[in-house]
């Protein structure tokens, strides 16, 4: 069964229409790119996976369910902003996570914290901007889930972090869960990515795997993009 | 083993050229046991579906083989990997060729290089 | 799931609420012991600082009610409509279940507030005869709650009619919020302006009501029955009526929840 499934799906905010008859399967096992413009829908999708936003039309499964309870407890969601609260601690989030995810692995999120030599007695308000970012990102991927949305996971880290990043997300990778990666940095992540997913004015413009793209067109997803989407 | 890729073919094709480079140079011994696929993407960068895909075309071509309980294995037969090598060699040979008959040197004058440049010890 | 939300609740709360009550009870003390000096008739300096200390006193107990409801909204509007909802609004619970976590933290911390104002209070005016006093008062109502059982029933529906009404009183903050929050632009002065619409719509259904209720005449109802049954008529009252408004703000707060959330 599809990790995640939408179907004829639309949401409009009045007169503005984010998603239109959208039409996507992702199957488990499969690392994605999630690639367009800003404004594009790409969010919007997100946050209909996620629950934060009811269709107006259509609907969104995730593991053939309608986003509730269930799908968020096997989601893990990275969102753009930072939303660990500031006056937390670490061991107040990894406690926060443990309780309400049946699934995460706090050793393995300690683990990767000192692995990026994160101090664990910081508050979240005493840390850069990149250390939360750091943070957020390892309570995302210390949980077993089986769907991961990370929304521009590598946009704001220095290239040491983005490679330890994507290293974490091949080494976690699980034959019965996916990875959605919404993101412009696809030079970078195209190596990673089994498929790639191209949504514009809030339509599939393009779903293929990354081999088909590079075989069929002679050049990279990149390459492609800048083409597709020229300004 | 250390990677580069370029953006304009298949990974999967580069991967499969790279491993037959290494095989054909001995970096990967014959009967060497490999990591696993999961270790060999995160070493390349690569998604781990399109590292399976490239160490299936090797084993479908003779080069790896695997043993369910004792994991993957370069292949140990001297044969395929002469003819891996011979093969390599040529299309090394033919994109050489490819490269400098079209400066005008004739293919003698080309050997005659290769002679004096071999003597001077190569890089 | 609902005691976690309720223990990271209370964690991410009592924070700020513990050290303000803890400096209130504190200025409580040393407004006890600045009166005594003041009585005392001390050097001018010291009872300058005396004086400061009860006005801050004052401060203390009348601003404490207040930043238990502000905190209450700040926290709601940070942890369900800012950028921490998008933690907050992905976890694998009902929204039923994270809006009751914070009315009830948020009820329990202004019943709370209430019990330091009067402690404070108590501290100020401690002396023996307070304490004498404090001992026949609790003696009597216990005589008065074994005597008359309907005293000690009556005092419960008490309590529930204020634990409702706080929990009404916060619900009517939420829902505001939740509707303000729906607009793309000008949130909070929606939210204001929606407060006061349905507070005012309330109100004159209220009044309306009032007025039937005046019309019937009650004393033959009551001439008969003694006084404890009248109060709890009037609690049951007051409960139907917190329990009402409440499901009106709880229906309008989960249904812009859960369809006009849109987190930036």
């Amino acid at each position: 069964m599809a990790i995640l499934e939408c179907k004829s799906l639309s949401k409009n905010y009045g007169r503005v229409t984010a998603l239109n008859d959208l039409n996507l399967s992702i199957e488990p096992g499969r690392i994605v790119g999630l690639l367009g413009p800003n404004g594009s829908g790409k969010t919007t999708l997100i946050k209909l996976a996620n629950g934060l936003l009811v269709p107006s039309s259509g609907e969104i499964l995730i593991d053939g369910e309608k986003p509730g309870a269930y799908t968020k407890s096997i989601i893990s969601y990275l969102p753009e902003r930072i939303a660990i609260p500031l006056w937390a601690s670490i061991p107040q989030l990894i406690s926060y996570y443990s309780d309400f995810y049946k699934d995460f692995d706090a050793q393995a999120a300690e683990n990767m914290l000192s692995n990026l030599n994160i101090d664990m007695k910081m508050r979240v308000k005493e840390m850069s901007k990149g250390t939360r970012e750091k943070v957020q990102l390892v309570l995302v991927m210390s949980r077993k889930a089986k769907l991961y949305l990370l929304d521009e996971p590598i946009g704001g880290v220095d290239p040491a972090t983005r490679d330890y990043i994507l290293s974490t997300i091949i080494g976690n990778y699980n034959p019965e869960a996916s990875v959605i990666i919404s993101t412009h940095l696809i030079s970078d992540v195209e190596s990673v990515l089994d498929e790639v997913v191209f949504i514009n004015g809030g339509q599939l413009v393009l779903k293929s795997s990354v081999d088909d793209i590079r075989e069929n067109n002679g050049k990279s997803v990149d390459a492609l993009f800048r083409e597709v989407f020229k300004c | 083993m250390t990677w580069h890729f370029s953006s304009d073919a298949p990974i999967y094709s580069q991967l499969v050229s790279r491993f037959k480079e290494a095989i054909a140079s001995s970096e990967l011994a014959p009967g060497e046991r490999l990591r696993s696929v999961r270790e060999l993407a995160v070493d390349a960068g690569v998604n781990p579906n399109t590292m399976q895909r490239a160490l299936s075309e090797l084993e479908r071509e003779g080069l790896m083989y695997s043993q369910r309980t004792s994991g993957r294995f370069v292949t140990e037969d001297e044969n395929v990997i002469a003819q891996l090598k011979q093969a390599l060699a040529r299309n090394i040979i033919t994109e050489f060729l490819n490269s400098i008959l079209p400066l005008g040197y004739t293919v003698e004058a080309v050997i005659s290089m290769l002679k004096e440049n071999s003597k001077n010890g190569h890089t | 799931m609902l005691i976690k939300l309720l223990k990271h609740e209370l964690r991410a709360t009592s924070r700020i609420m513990l050290p303000v009550f803890a400096a209130v009870l504190g200025i409580s003390v040393l407004a006890h012991f600045s009166i005594q000096s003041m009585e005392s008739n001390q050097s001018g300096i010291v009872t300058i600082i005396s004086g400061v200390i009860i006005v801050l006193f004052a401060v203390g107990i009348m601003s404490l009610p207040i930043v238990a409801v502000v905190l209450s909204i700040n926290r709601f509007r940070a942890s369900v409509l800012g950028d921490e909802g998008y933690l907050t609004m992905t976890l694998p619970v009902s929204v039923h279940s994270v809006l009751w976590s914070k009315i009830l933290v948020s009820s329990l911390w202004l019943i709370l507030s209430g019990a330091v104002v009067f402690a404070s209070c108590y501290i100020l005016a401690f002396d023996s005869s307070v304490v004498h006093f404090t001992f026949e008062f609790f003696g009597e109502s216990f005589d008065l709650m074994k005597n008359y059982p309907g005293t000690t029933v009556t005092l419960i529906e008490l309590i529930a009619t204020i634990f409702l009404s706080l929990c009404a009183g916060t619900l009517s903050f939420y829902a505001a919020l939740a509707v303000g929050h729906g607009f793309p632009r000008h949130k909070m002065a929606y939210s204001v302006v929606v407060f006061f619409a349905v507070n005012s719509i309330l109100s004159v259904i209220s009044g309306i009501g009032m007025e039937f209720l005046d019309e019937v005449d009650f004393t033959r109802f009551f001439s008969s029955r003694g006084p404890i049954y009248i109060a709890n008529i009037f609690l049951l009252f007051f409960m139907l009526y917190f329990v009402v408004t409440g499901a009106i703000y709880y229906i309008i707060a989960v249904y812009n929840l859960k369809h006009r959330l849109n987190l930036e």
